[in-house]
């Protein structure tokens, strides 16, 4: 009986594109987390409506 | 999955998926607007427009480009963890759209504020944000059309002991 061939191993586009993925996610968190990103949004914005609207008033 | 259902869930998911991206083009020229305009007026109605496209069209399109996915890879030979491509689709999905749904409060703040003419500069960091994101989701929602068109080679190690087993099986029943 003959041996059934061998696992032929991750082809190299899953490894170009896992490892551009990884450093786009890297930036995104980073960028969020440096720049004010989506945890600060609410805080920030809140901050920005409610000194707008008190102007307004 | 029957032949005719098959075709049902890939038109699905076809027209959802190519729709998502039409509309994260459109919520990026919105982003533009709303970034670069001169007019007051314009801009303001950018940024509700950004959310009504969000709720609207963008979220629905994603979750039934998500569902339509899952079922189409489930339903057919191509399977869910077989197939390097189809992971990189779902993995590049599943990303899209938490990002998307992590984006809808600070949308819903930028239109409020919109709608109320209290756009400050403050919030300039989010519009400046959601411009970058919008582009990236494209790009994202880009790479994932690419995939599907190309599919290129590439089995997982799980997908090769199911190919592994198919075969002794018809070694089996063949001889």
């Amino acid at each position: 009986m003959a041996d059934s061939p061998a696992y032929p191993g991750t082809p190299r586009w899953v490894k170009v594109l896992g490892l551009i993925s990884l450093a786009l996610v890297v930036v995104f968190v980073a960028v969020h987390l440096a720049g004010g990103g989506f945890r600060h949004h609410g805080h920030r914005g809140a901050q920005a409506l409610g000194g707008a609207e008190k102007a307004g008033n | 999955m029957r032949a005719g259902l098959r075709r049902l869930a890939l038109t699905a998911h076809v027209t959802s998926s190519v729709g998502w991206m039409g509309a994260v083009a459109c919520f990026l020229a919105l982003a533009v607007v709303g970034l670069t305009g001169r007019e007051d007026q314009a801009v303001r109605a950018a940024y509700v427009a950004m959310k009504t496209t969000t709720w609207a069209v963008i979220v629905p399109l994603c979750l039934a480009s998500l569902v339509t996915g899952l079922v189409e890879s489930l339903g057919t030979p191509w399977g869910l963890f077989r197939h390097y491509w189809v992971v990189a689709k779902l993995v590049l999905t599943a990303l899209a759209t938490a990002v998307l749904l992590a984006h809808t409060q600070p949308i819903g703040l930028l239109a409020h504020a919109a709608a109320r003419a209290t756009l400050t500069g403050d919030l300039h960091g989010i519009r400046v944000q959601l411009l970058v994101d919008a582009a990236a989701a494209l790009f994202v929602l880009l790479v994932a059309t690419v995939l599907a068109v190309y599919k290129p080679r590439g089995t997982t190690p799980y997908g090769w002991r199911m190919d592994e087993r198919a075969g002794e099986r018809r070694r089996i029943g063949g001889g």
